[in-house]
Order: structure tokens, then C-alpha cells, then sequence
């Protein structure tokens, strides 16, 4: 997942507003996605950073993405947009299979 | 053009009464749960039967994207109008184009479309009217009638669609502007339920130990690639995992 693009990248809005009308999407839909996926920002902020007038915080540029690329998937499109969060280090890429078959205790190690 | 020809007076025209009675069914349909679909039906049927000499009535809808919707009273309406879609020409384009009401009193002699009219003449097609449908200032479609017949339509028959085409222009317009607020209103019932589920998660994988929101969403995400899974689904799946846990063990 490391693919150098920073969230400070003032041309990364570019990929999301690629990728936003490969999806077939308005903004209000696209909106109305990331808010299913947990977005936090109000439609007037989604549409100035896809403008690339506002900048918008890393995490939430992952939900963004999330949400295009579920998109792009259901319409066999190839392209993916990268995130920019990486998987804590005690989260191994099998251990994510164990987390969801046997979820720890609250407190337990 | 066809002023030689006597003008037909059909033996059901409705008066300006019927007319209005008509105009109030229109005018129900606000009121109930109508679709767009059952709405563009309704006022293409009241159509043929409210436009004297009408053999078949026809509405066709343009969205801002461009998207046609289409509702026909009969096979000779979807035949015509069909010629028109695939010339990219015809009489009811110029109505719905230039909001102009168009009026053709003989296919055959009238050559403003050009390779239309014979290809209509083909379908059956002899003479047609057709109005646009303008609301709150845009145009979002036309009307049209059509007859088997040469001169089927006189200045009443224009008139009458003209006015028709004003209450069902309103009415369309009114019809799609539920649908939309509906549409949006289920959009956001189903974002809510959602959210609400990949909130959970959240927690979840926070009592785990993940950092914060965001390493959440991360580990979130990371499942949903591992699982080819939408991340709604590894969110319910964890959710699902974690409550079966919990009834399998006494409280604490």
C-alpha cells in the first residue's frame, strides 16, 4: 500500500475526480456513498476538495477512495485508487482472518 | 398546404368541459403515489382521448443527462416515434428542441424533415401534431398525436394540445421531483443502516487495539480487499462474529 502519493499532494484530488467520473457518479452520490462508509465531511467540503479548492485529511480521503473503488469494481473497471493509511504492524495480512473468526476479549492479550 | 381538404370533425370530441374533467385527473395524481412511469402512461392516455382526430398519443421525456423516457397510446405512436429516434429528426425533436408546437397536415407533401416523412408515411403515419412540454422554465419533453389520416388535426385540436401540454408538463415535472426526494430518502435510510454497521466495527476494532479511526477504516479496508468483499459485508461479518461470541459466553 505504499505507493509515496502523501495526502498533502495537492494534485491527488485529480485521481479522485478521475475516478469519480469513470464511476458515472455526481457529487451528491458520490457523497451519499462515503457518508454509508463512514464520512465525516459535509457535501459543500467533498465538492471543494474534488475541485481541488480544499484540502481533505488522510483518512478521510480513504473512505473517499473506498467508496470509488467499490464503484469501479462493480463496473469492471481495472483502475484503483491507492490508500494512503497502512495496516497497523499487529495486523498481519492472515491475521485479519483470525480477528474476524475469533474476536479477542475486550482487554485480553 | 392541405386547405382543400375538409376538415374532419370527430363525432366524440370532448368540449371545454370534458376537457377539464380530464385536466383534474391529471391534477389527482399529485396527490397519490403515482410513479413517473404510471404518470407518463396516464397522460398519454388522456391525451389520445382528449385531442379530437387523435388516432394515438405519445410523451417522450429528456432528463438533463439527456436520457429519454418514452410512453406510447399505441403501436403506430411507438412505430412513428421510433423513426424519429433513429433519424435523430422529426417533428416532435423540433417541438421538444426549439419549444415550438409543430403541426404537419400531410406527411407526404411536407418536407421539413426530410427522409422522416417517408419513412412515417411507411408506418402508417399521415398527419401529427406535436407540443413541447415546458415547466418552470425548462423544457423537459414533448407531446404529440398522431393520425392515420391526411389534415386529422384543425386550430381547436392545436389549441387543446397546447393546453393540455401545460398541465402535463407541471405534472411530470411535479411527478419526478417526488420520485427524486424519495430516491434520496431511501439513499439515506439505507447510508444510515450502513454506517451504522461499519461504526461498529470501528468499535470493535478499536477494543482489539487498533489505534484510532482510522486504523480502523485501515484494517477495515485491508479485509475487504483479503475477502473480495465489500466493506459493508467484512463490517457485518465482524459485527456478526463478535455478538455470536457473546452468546455463546456468560456475561462478565
Amino acid at each position: 500500500m505504499t505507493d509515496g502519493s502523501s495526502a498533502e499532494d495537492p494534485s491527488r484530488y485529480q485521481l479522485f475526480e478521475t475516478a469519480q467520473r469513470e464511476a458515472g457518479w455526481t457529487v451528491e452520490q458520490l457523497w451519499i456513498e462515503y457518508l454509508t462508509l463512514g464520512g465525516t465531511q459535509v457535501y459543500f467540503d467533498l465538492d471543494a476538495y474534488l475541485a481541488g479548492l480544499m484540502p481533505l485529511s488522510a483518512a478521510q480521503q480513504d473512505v473517499l477512495a473506498c467508496a470509488l473503488n467499490e464503484r469501479l469494481a462493480d463496473l469492471e473497471h481495472a483502475t484503483r485508487l491507492p490508500y494512503l493509511s497502512e495496516l497497523p504492524d499487529w495486523v498481519s495480512e492472515a491475521g485479519l482472518d483470525l480477528l474476524w473468526k475469533q474476536p479477542l476479549e475486550p482487554g485480553s492479550d | 398546404m392541405t386547405d382543400a381538404a375538409p376538415t374532419p370533425t370527430p363525432m366524440s370530441s370532448p368540449d371545454q368541459s370534458q376537457l377539464a374533467v380530464l385536466l383534474a385527473q391529471m391534477g389527482a395524481v399529485v396527490l397519490s403515489t403515482e410513479t413517473v412511469g404510471t404518470t407518463l402512461k396516464l397522460v398519454t392516455a388522456l391525451a389520445a382521448e382528449a385531442i379530437p382526430g387523435a388516432a394515438g398519443a405519445g410523451v417522450t421525456l429528456v432528463d438533463d443527462r439527456g436520457k429519454r423516457s418514452m410512453a406510447a397510446s399505441n403501436d403506430l405512436v411507438e412505430r412513428a416515434d421510433a423513426v424519429q429516434y433513429r433519424l435523430q429528426a422529426g417533428p416532435c425533436l423540433t417541438a421538444w428542441r426549439d419549444r415550438v408546437k409543430v403541426r404537419v397536415d400531410d406527411v407526404t407533401t411536407d418536407t421539413r424533415w426530410g427522409s422522416w416523412s417517408g419513412q412515417a408515411v411507411d408506418v402508417g403515419v399521415r398527419s401529427m401534431l406535436s407540443s413541447p412540454l415546458v415547466a418552470a422554465g425548462s423544457c423537459v419533453g414533448a407531446i404529440k398525436v398522431y393520425s392515420a389520416e391526411p389534415a386529422a388535426f384543425d386550430d381547436r385540436a392545436e389549441h387543446l394540445l397546447e393546453l393540455f401540454a401545460q398541465q402535463a408538463a407541471i405534472l411530470l415535472v411535479n411527478t419526478q421531483t417526488l420520485a427524486d426526494a424519495r430516491r434520496t430518502n431511501l439513499d439515506l435510510t439505507r447510508a444510515l443502516e450502513s454506517r451504522d454497521v461499519i461504526g461498529q466495527a470501528k468499535g470493535i476494532l478499536l477494543t482489539q487495539g487498533a489505534a484510532d479511526d482510522a486504523a480502523a477504516f485501515a484494517i477495515l479496508t485491508a479485509a475487504s480487499q483479503r475477502a473480495h468483499k465489500k466493506l459493508h459485508a467484512v463490517a457485518q461479518d465482524l459485527v456478526d462474529a463478535t455478538t455470536s461470541r457473546n452468546a455463546s459466553r456468560p456475561p462478565r
